[in-house]
């Protein structure tokens, strides 16, 4: 029988330090077995249940793309409370752990190709982000997407995760970066400036565009306004939520907003969806 | 299929027959009060009774179950998908309120991505239940459609008579357990009839359900969360007692360097349930944790599954330390402003 | 008659705003129920009543509440009180304590509870005001080495077991436990902010229904209760699988009493036992 809470075995195969103070890693993962890699098919926006034997499992958006073959990202803080984001952040290259998935919708469900889209992601909540965006300025898939703008703010500098990343899109000319930082160091030659200010300013047209937005709440907050202003329909603007979610199949019961679970119907929603949930996430 | 009956003095021998084949669980009398478990004998079974404190859900969902064993040799993990048992089950004398129960729970755990663990047991398992004649002051079957005589969720229906117990079939699996007996004749239909009509008859609805579902829609920020709530002492003997309620956890219980991974019922009343690693709680008080438990069995199961996630046993009624009544909250919303 | 003089007491209270709310009963919905309610409005005072229904422990509403309270107590949640007055879990100040002599609660049935038929403190210990006449207190009678031979009665039996029976009796109690933590939660002192079940860093107990994880629990809480519980019966009020925790709880209110001399909750000046240390403790455990 096909059991859904078995783990899909995996090997930690790199591990990077996305800031200096070590608490945001990108763990890469390769398949153990052929046959689920083959199986495991998912879309940018969709997330996995990282399962450690021992402490238990978190789920995690998946941070690469389709398109990156042969391996599955995965961006974790670590937060002092949680049991498995600590046990992960203490693994290290060649161990084994397992993921259950890929589970809940993904931005593509949400109408968003043959369109411009503007992708806005704050801190480390630019996971999913890196996915669609790696996923979008592919050559296969680039022409499926009209105008890509991509703006990408965190608290300073060290903030910045995938940093790498940032370098290799600033310098494509098919898509426009801007990356901003609330406050620079000595070094920084960028931006500074908020996330709904560098929006306001640069203003990305809303004719025929979808806007994608992960951040943190105070950021949201600012920005669907600005937004709203520039003409972005409420369908069009969507936005990646965030529960305690444990069976991933939309079982437990813990993960609902109204009678939408995150982890099956979402956790993709629209504008317009979210404004017909209670306020309870 | 055609109506059976079983005289009386037979159901014993009845019984007996199936424990060779079946594991069977039946109400039993023990010092906690009268328990679904599991039966050796026929002695064990204590027929008398309105319902059982426990419901038989703990039947396909346990409490606590082992989803794998694994172990973690030098960095290597073994899981052990866990075997299936060969016996079958065979749940006997479940009262049609937990029946309608577990009709609610196979459409969240079968249908979408089935729960493989689910699956495996209620396949595994025939209900048989025993129509209700005797409802509590707490029952309130009725007021969420449901009845004393229902037969959802159930494989086959007792209605004890007079003389004999009258059998609806309603699965095919069960057929073959009354094969062998007689064809009911028109005075057992006659008199199961008339026991249904009177049954129903002393359960008269305590609330209107077809106004709740509306009524909750437009209520998420109806003040009167804020004071029902208020008596609440965040224990979980409402939702461990409900034959619906179902939210569970995932977590590894490990001894050295094996262990397994166990799935708990969990709670919406506790407040961890919904608590983030970052220590963010979408529900941060019992007030939305009650909001939560309401709407859930009466808006949003009824919207997903087209049923509602209360089958009116009156379990949490009769054992809610602080009396904090469910007929009495839906009341008190239905004519809240 | 009582109720009129509570509902008078109460109303006054918040007419003249000198509490925020006043906790107290009001008819449950089950025939021979009472159940726990929080008036703030003072025409709703006519609410509050009075029966021999009111079991809940109402103390296990205050631990870390910020507002003014006027609370309906009897000689058990006024213990409780004085606890959680120790404990720094709420302030004197900010109770008006609206005391009520008892003459013990019963079930629905209309038994008396066996914690109330041995209570050696059936009129509240602190008040503000006090709702009839104190009652007779039913001092149990001593025993020649100082014990107390009725309110032990059923400890010392247990006592004279081998510990594998003692060990059996816990474990055939126990294994009734869904883990649904009523006994916890109805209970006025514990109010630990993170029970220790609950923690997940690191994890201490197991989070199964097997045996070995509840005993684990039951034991953890009951040794927490050292010195504090006051025997108000709130556990086993709540335990829906009917399991006989004061048997355990008691053991512990015993040795507290005997061994210490130390009765719970009946002065917010003495220092609880495991709070402090005199050269003359017993050291008779320690072996």
């Amino acid at each position: 029988m096909n059991n859904p809470y078995l783990p899909i075995p995996m090997i930690i195969k790199n591990i990077t330090d996305e800031t200096t103070v070590k608490d945001i890693k990108t763990f890469e993962l390769a398949f153990l077995n052929k046959e689920d890699e083959k199986n495991f098919s998912y879309l940018p926006g969709q997330f996995a249940e990282i399962s450690i034997l021992g402490s238990g499992e978190a789920p995690i958006g998946i941070a690469s793309s389709p398109t990156e073959k042969e391996i599955l990202k995965f961006t974790v803080k670590w937060y002092e409370k949680g049991v498995v984001t600590n046990a992960l952040h203490n693994l290290f290259v060649g161990d084994k752990i397992g993921i259950r998935g890929p589970f809940g919708n993904s931005f593509e469900s949400k109408n968003i190709k043959n369109k411009s889209v503007v992708v806005i992601g704050g801190g480390f909540a630019f996971t999913t982000l890196r996915s669609l965006t790696t996923y979008m300025i592919h050559s296969h898939n680039r022409n499926k997407f009209e105008n890509i703008t991509i703006i990408y703010g965190a608290r300073s500098p060290d903030d910045l995760i995938y940093k790498k990343e940032l370098k290799e899109w600033a310098e494509r000319d098919d898509i426009k970066l801007y990356v901003t930082v609330d406050k620079g160091d000595k070094d920084w030659k960028g931006r500074e400036g908020f996330v709904p200010t560098v929006v306001e300013e640069v203003a990305p047209s809303a004719q025929e565009a979808s806007a994608i937005i992960c951040g943190p709440p105070i950021m949201i907050k600012f920005t669907i306004p600005k937004l709203v202003e520039l003409g972005f329909s409420p369908e069009n603007i969507l936005n990646s939520l965030e529960m305690r979610m444990k069976c991933g199949i939309g079982k437990c019961g813990r993960c609902n907003i109204g009678n939408k679970y995150v982890c099956k119907d979402g956790p993709i929603f629209s504008l317009a969806e979210l404004n017909d949930l209670p306020k309870e996430y | 299929m055609k109506s059976k009956v079983l005289a009386k003095k037979d159901l014993l021998k009845f019984i007996n027959k199936l424990i060779k084949e079946y594991d069977v669980f039946a109400p039993v009398k023990k010092e906690e009060g009268i328990v679904f478990s599991k039966i050796d004998k026929t002695d064990d079974m204590c027929l008398s009774y309105s319902n059982t404190k426990n419901s038989v859900k703990e039947f396909l969902l346990p409490q606590s179950e082992k989803l794998f064993r694994f172990a973690k040799k030098e960095n290597t993990n073994e899981i052990t998908d866990l075997k299936e048992k060969k016996r079958r089950s065979l749940l006997f004398g479940v009262r049609p309120c937990d029946g309608k129960a577990i009709a609610m729970l196979d459409k969240v755990f079968l249908e979408n991505i089935p729960d493989a663990y689910y699956k495996r047991r209620r396949k595994n398992t025939l209900i048989i239940g025993m129509a209700c004649d005797t409802p509590l002051q707490t029952c309130f079957c009725t007021s969420v459609e449901g009845g004393p005589f229902s037969i959802e969720g159930l494989d086959a229906l007792f209605v004890e008579l007079k003389e004999n117990y009258f059998i609806i079939p309603v699965t095919k699996q069960c057929e073959k357990l009354f094969v062998h007996l007689d064809n009911a004749s028109q005075e057992d239909i006659k008199e199961a009839e008339k026991l249904k009509k009177n049954a129903e008859k002393r359960l008269k609805p305590v609330f209107e359900i077809k106004d709740i579902k509306e009524k909750l829609d437009g209520a998420f920020d109806n003040p009167i969360w804020e004071e029902i709530h208020e008596k609440c002492i965040k224990c979980g003997i409402c939702t461990y007692l409900c034959p619906a309620c179902h939210c569970f956890d995932i977590q590894d219980e490990t001894v050295g360097e094996e262990g397994c991974r166990v799935r708990n019922w969990d709670s919406c009343m506790f407040p961890k349930f919904t608590m983030h690693a970052s220590s963010h709680n979408p529900r941060a008080t019992q007030k939305e944790r009650w909001r939560q438990r309401i709407m859930h069995k009466f808006n949003y199961l009824r919207e997903n599954t087209g049923m509602y996630g209360c089958v009116g046993c009156g379990r949490c009624v009769e054992y809610c330390p602080v009396n904090l009544d469910i007929r009495k909250v839906i009341r008190d919303i239905l004519e809240s402003k | 008659m009582k109720t009129k003089k509570i509902q008078d007491i109460a109303r006054k209270l918040l007419k003249e705003k000198k509490v925020d709310v006043v906790i107290g009963f009001e008819k449950g919905t089950l025939p021979s129920s009472a159940t726990p309610c929080f008036i703030r409005n003072p025409d709703e005072v006519d609410r509050l009543i009075w029966n021999s229904f009111c079991g809940n422990n109402l103390a296990n509403y205050l631990p870390k509440r910020k507002d003014k309270i006027g609370i309906v107590a009897k000689g058990c949640d006024s213990r409780s009180i004085v606890v959680l007055i120790q404990e720094n879990q709420i302030k004197r100040e900010q109770l008006y304590i609206i005391g009520i002599p008892c003459d013990g609660m019963t079930d629905k049935n209309n038994v008396l509870h066996d914690y109330c038929l041995i209570c050696e403190h059936k009129n509240p210990v602190i008040y503000d005001v006090l709702v009839g006449e104190k009652v007779k207190e039913n001092k149990a009678q001593r025993h020649p080495e100082g014990l107390r031979d009725t309110k032990w009665q059923k400890i010392e039996d247990f006592e004279k077991k081998s510990s594998s029976d003692k060990w059996k009796y816990l474990e055939s109690e126990l294994s009734k436990c869904i883990r649904c933590n009523a006994c916890r939660n109805a209970c006025p002192t514990c109010y630990c902010k993170e029970c220790f079940i609950d923690q997940e860093k690191p994890r201490w107990v197991g989070t199964t229904n097997n045996l070995s994880d509840i005993i684990f629990f039951h034991l953890g809480r009951i040794f927490h209760q050292a010195g504090r519980c006051t025997d108000c019966g709130a556990c086993v009020r709540a335990c829906p699988m009917n399991i006989d925790l004061r048997q355990f709880t008691q053991k512990i209110t015993k040795d507290g009493e005997t061994l210490f001399d130390y009765e719970t909750g009946l002065d917010i000046d003495v220092k609880p036992p495991f709070a402090t240390f005199k050269e003359d403790d017993s050291e008779d455990f320690i072996k």
